[in-house]
This record gives C-alpha cells, sequence and structure tokens, in this order.
C-alpha cells in the first residue's frame, strides 16, 4: 500500500470548503493525480484516524499562465472531496495553512 | 482587574496588575474578530475567514495587541483614578500569562509630582522702589550725552589715550615667514586695546604726519613658534571725542520741549517705566519661589532629559547661525548647565500651571489665534499656515500653556502693584 502521504496533498482550506466542513462534515483535499477514491478513503482514515462515508474525485485543469509572449499551463491536479461519518471530528488543519 | 500602585520616588509610578482569565479572553476575542474582519486570507473574501484559522494565522500579532490593550486599559484606569499626571509611557518591567488564562504586569511610569500650592494671599511682595533717583537721572543722562558725542579734528595736538587714531599702517617680515602688507587707513581708538600695545605705544605722542615703527612677534596661524612683525605707521589724522553739555542744547538736539527740566523729566519717565518692568520681573520671580516653598520642586528625570535635549539643540542652531563651530564647543560642560536652567523653567512652568488651574485662568481660541496673527506679521508669512505648523508641532498648546501662565502671573500680582 502507498504512503497515506503520497497521496492527501494538502487540504484545501477556502471559504467553500469550510463551509462544507460546517454543514456536510465534507473535508476537501488536493490529492495525488493517479490516486483512486479507495486509496484516499483509506489515507483519510490513516492519517487522520476518522471514518469515511464517501469520496467524490474531481480532475481540475492546470490553468492557463502567460508569461509575455509566452504561454502555457499549471500542471492538472486531482481533488477528492471526502464526507465522514456522522458523529466524526474534523482534523485541525489551520497550523499548516 | 485588580492594580495595585506604588511610589518609588516623588515622579516614579510602579503599577502593578492582574487581570482574570475571562477579562484576558474577552479582550481576546475582540481584537481576534478585529483581525478577522480586516484581513483577506487565500481562499476567503475579506472578513469571511473563520476565526480559528484568524486566530492561529495571527496568533502573535493577536497575542501582542491583546497585551497592549490590556496595559493599556489598567493604566488608563490607574491614571483616571489616582488622578496622575502622566509625564512619560509605560514601560513594562515584567508581564507573563499566567496559567489559567489570565495575565499579569509590572511597570513603570513618571508622573509629574503633586503639586500643593501655599495661598496667594499670603504672598508678601518684596519692596521695590521705581522711583529713580537724581543720581540715577543724573547717570541717564550723562550716557544719553555721551551718545551724542562727535569727533573733532585735532590740528595740533598729540596723540593720547581717548583720542580717535588714523593711521597709515604698513608691515613686513624682516626675517621672512610672510608678505608685506600695507594698510591705507587704519582707525584706531588709543588705549581701547583694540590694536597690539607696541603699535599703542608706538603712536602715542606723535602728530599729524608723525613716523613710528612698532614690533612684535606674532604667532602665524597653523604654525609653531613666532616670527617678527615690523609696523611702519605714519599718523594721518587725530581725532577727539567732543561729549555735549548736559544742557538745554542737548534737550533741543535731542528733540525734546522744555529744556533741561524738560529732559530730566523725560529720563525719569524712562527710567521709571524700565524700573516698573523690573519690578514685576522681581515680583514675579517672589511669586514663583513663594509658590515653589523651601524644597526643590522634583521631576521627572525623562522629561528633563528630553527639554535639555531640545534646548541644545536649539542653542547649537542658534550659534551656528552666528557662525559660531559647534563641534568645538565642550558640550560635557555645558550639559550639566543647560539642565540646571531646564529644570528650573519646568519647575516654574508646573507652579504656574498649578496657580492657572487654581484661578481657573482660561485662554479662548481667539485669544491663541490673536497671538499668531501677531507672529505672523512679524514673520511675513500667512496666519493659516503658521497655524497649521503650530498645530503640527505643538506650538499652539504651548503658546496656549505660556498665555496662562502669564494671566495666572499677572492675576496675583496687578492687585499687589497698584496703579503702579
Amino acid at each position: 500500500m502507498k504512503d497515506p502521504r503520497e497521496i492527501i496533498v494538502r487540504p484545501l482550506i477556502t471559504e467553500k470548503t469550510s463551509a462544507l466542513q460546517e454543514q456536510a462534515n465534507v473535508l476537501c483535499f488536493e490529492v495525488a493525480p493517479e490516486a483512486n477514491k479507495i486509496e484516499i478513503r483509506q489515507a483519510v482514515e490513516r492519517l487522520f484516524g476518522v471514518k469515511v462515508v464517501s469520496v467524490q474525485v474531481v480532475n481540475m485543469r492546470g490553468k492557463l499562465r502567460r508569461y509575455g509572449r509566452f504561454s502555457g499551463f499549471r500542471p492538472d491536479w486531482r481533488k477528492a472531496y471526502v464526507r465522514l461519518a456522522p458523529g466524526e471530528k474534523a482534523p485541525e488543519f489551520f497550523e499548516k495553512v | 482587574m485588580t492594580y495595585e500602585i506604588e511610589r518609588p520616588s516623588p515622579c516614579l509610578v510602579r503599577l502593578k496588575a492582574a487581570i482574570p482569565a475571562a477579562e484576558a479572553e474577552r479582550v481576546r476575542r475582540q481584537v481576534t474578530r478585529e483581525f478577522a474582519e480586516s484581513t483577506a486570507l487565500p481562499g476567503f473574501r475579506r472578513g469571511k475567514a473563520p476565526m480559528p484559522l484568524v486566530a492561529k494565522r495571527f496568533a502573535q500579532e493577536i497575542k501582542s495587541e491583546t497585551e497592549e490593550r490590556l496595559l493599556r486599559a489598567v493604566w488608563d484606569e490607574a491614571v483616571a483614578t489616582e488622578k496622575l499626571q502622566v509625564a512619560g509611557p509605560l514601560g513594562v518591567v515584567e508581564a507573563r500569562w499566567q496559567d489559567g488564562g489570565g495575565f499579569a504586569f509590572t511597570g513603570e511610569f513618571e508622573v509629574y509630582p503633586q503639586v500643593t500650592l501655599p495661598p496667594v494671599s499670603g504672598f508678601a511682595p518684596p519692596e521695590f522702589a521705581i522711583e529713580p533717583s537724581e543720581e540715577e537721572v543724573e547717570a541717564f543722562l550723562k550716557g544719553l550725552a555721551e551718545r551724542q558725542a562727535s569727533w573733532q579734528g585735532v590740528e595740533d595736538g598729540r596723540a593720547e589715550d581717548g583720542m580717535l587714531v588714523e593711521a597709515e599702517v604698513e608691515g613686513e617680515f624682516p626675517q621672512g615667514g610672510g608678505d608685506p602688507f600695507r594698510e591705507e587707513l587704519a582707525v584706531f581708538r588709543l588705549g581701547s586695546g583694540e590694536v597690539y600695545p607696541e603699535i599703542e605705544e608706538a603712536v602715542r605722542g606723535l602728530g599729524i604726519g608723525g613716523e613710528a615703527v612698532a614690533r612684535r612677534d606674532v604667532t602665524r596661524q597653523g604654525e609653531e613658534g613666532t616670527v617678527p612683525v615690523e609696523y611702519k605707521l605714519r599718523i594721518k589724522g587725530l581725532r577727539r571725542k567732543v561729549v555735549p553739555d548736559v544742557d538745554d542744547a542737548l534737550a533741543a538736539q535731542m528733540g525734546v520741549e522744555g529744556g533741561l527740566e524738560g529732559l530730566r523729566k523725560k529720563a525719569r519717565e524712562v527710567l521709571r517705566q524700565a524700573k516698573k518692568r523690573e519690578r514685576f520681573k522681581a515680583l514675579r520671580e517672589a511669586l514663583v519661589k513663594y509658590l515653589g516653598g523651601e524644597q526643590p520642586l522634583p521631576l521627572p528625570k525623562r522629561v528633563v532629559e528630553e527639554e535639555t535635549r531640545k534646548a541644545a539643540v536649539r542653542y547649537a542652531e542658534s550659534l551656528h547661525r552666528q557662525g559660531v563651530n559647534v563641534e568645538e564647543l565642550n558640550w560635557q560642560e555645558l550639559a550639566p548647565k543647560l539642565e540646571a536652567s531646564v529644570a528650573e523653567r519646568l519647575r516654574e512652568e508646573l507652579l504656574l500651571d498649578h496657580l492657572a488651574n487654581q484661578l481657573g485662568v482660561a485662554v479662548s481660541d481667539e485669544d491663541v489665534d490673536a497671538v499668531v496673527r501677531r507672529e505672523a506679521r512679524e514673520r511675513g508669512v500667512p496666519f493659516a499656515e503658521l497655524k497649521g505648523n503650530l498645530a503640527k508641532s505643538g506650538g499652539l498648546a504651548k503658546i496656549r500653556g505660556i498665555l496662562r501662565r502669564e494671566r495666572a502671573v499677572a492675576q496675583v500680582l496687578e492687585p499687589l502693584l497698584g496703579e503702579g
């Protein structure tokens, strides 16, 4: 099994994810592009010691970046919404922000 | 919150305070809320970041701000309750967060001393005669005549002390060391020390056209040792000072009606006015001394130091304007003298401020404006510009203070001066 820290890249803490966490107990992470839902569920459960109910993933397109006459794209990445079981306490990420 | 006040010296206050956890927490929350409302974190619109995130992100800043607000709150309360007149900032000696979340600190700050003025009714003004004596009037008239003196040419006489000598001077260095020099018309008063004594000695007793030689060893600037200089002098003119008699003619010359008696009357009036000013000054000094009592009033050290520094800067600037090289002055020697005079001024201001408070002296904005307007006219600058600059530098408050003090002094002294 892969190291959970290779699968979970970083938590995404924004206004939207904070609201999701508060209202639906859903955490949001940037994850490794090749990680699947099962690996993500296991990684979150091992890293944070919580019970995961479901995982939804989104493939994000890298944004267009232009440097003068040169233009290119930021790398594509993968985002995962992880729903925790009711009653599970979300981990405290803020120190890493 | 509870605090204790100690007075290690009359002008120093030590403040010890303990703020309970609930109060400290309330202030911390308030500070965090303000941070959260004003900061924009990545991923959040301004003011939308959650409090815990803001609290962790700005932990150090929030802690400092909370401590500062707690210190300020206790300090303000202590100053208001104890009616202290603060003279300097609060210096924190020790500050720590307690285990339960409370905050405790010890700080020190300087205050102006508590002044208890003696009753003004007890002030006995010293005797001061304003009527000039006959001797003073005569001396004044003599001085007046001196100022009207003229220098009259002497054709046949010999140079003697007190005469104005006009001479041609040629100088040379017989043993080298300098270029010869010549002055067509040197004018000096004999016996006054305006020129070298050797030159005065050589000239004394000579008539017009007379020649003499004076020798002197002089030190050349920036060199060690001396070189002899020979001065060849030729008298071109002699003048004697003629002081007019104190009589009707002098009065007429001065444009005073009524002859010598009119002049005397005028002189007496001038002297009386001068003495009135002196009397007011003497009485003011006596009043300040009376208010201060026997013991010199203690002063906050930092205020004296700061005022001395400002006075030194002003003094240096004024000397620099006169062309004096201020770096050559012995500031170490000057500093204690400057400090003593500053301390005296501060004591006087403190006492007179209390006197003004006691008498309820008030100075309106119009009074301050009138002073600023007069000053602006004298300096030739626009009134609004000067007032704006003074407001920025604290000058308006200073003017108000001076006016208050002078009015307080006048209020006490004027009844004592009577019609005089």
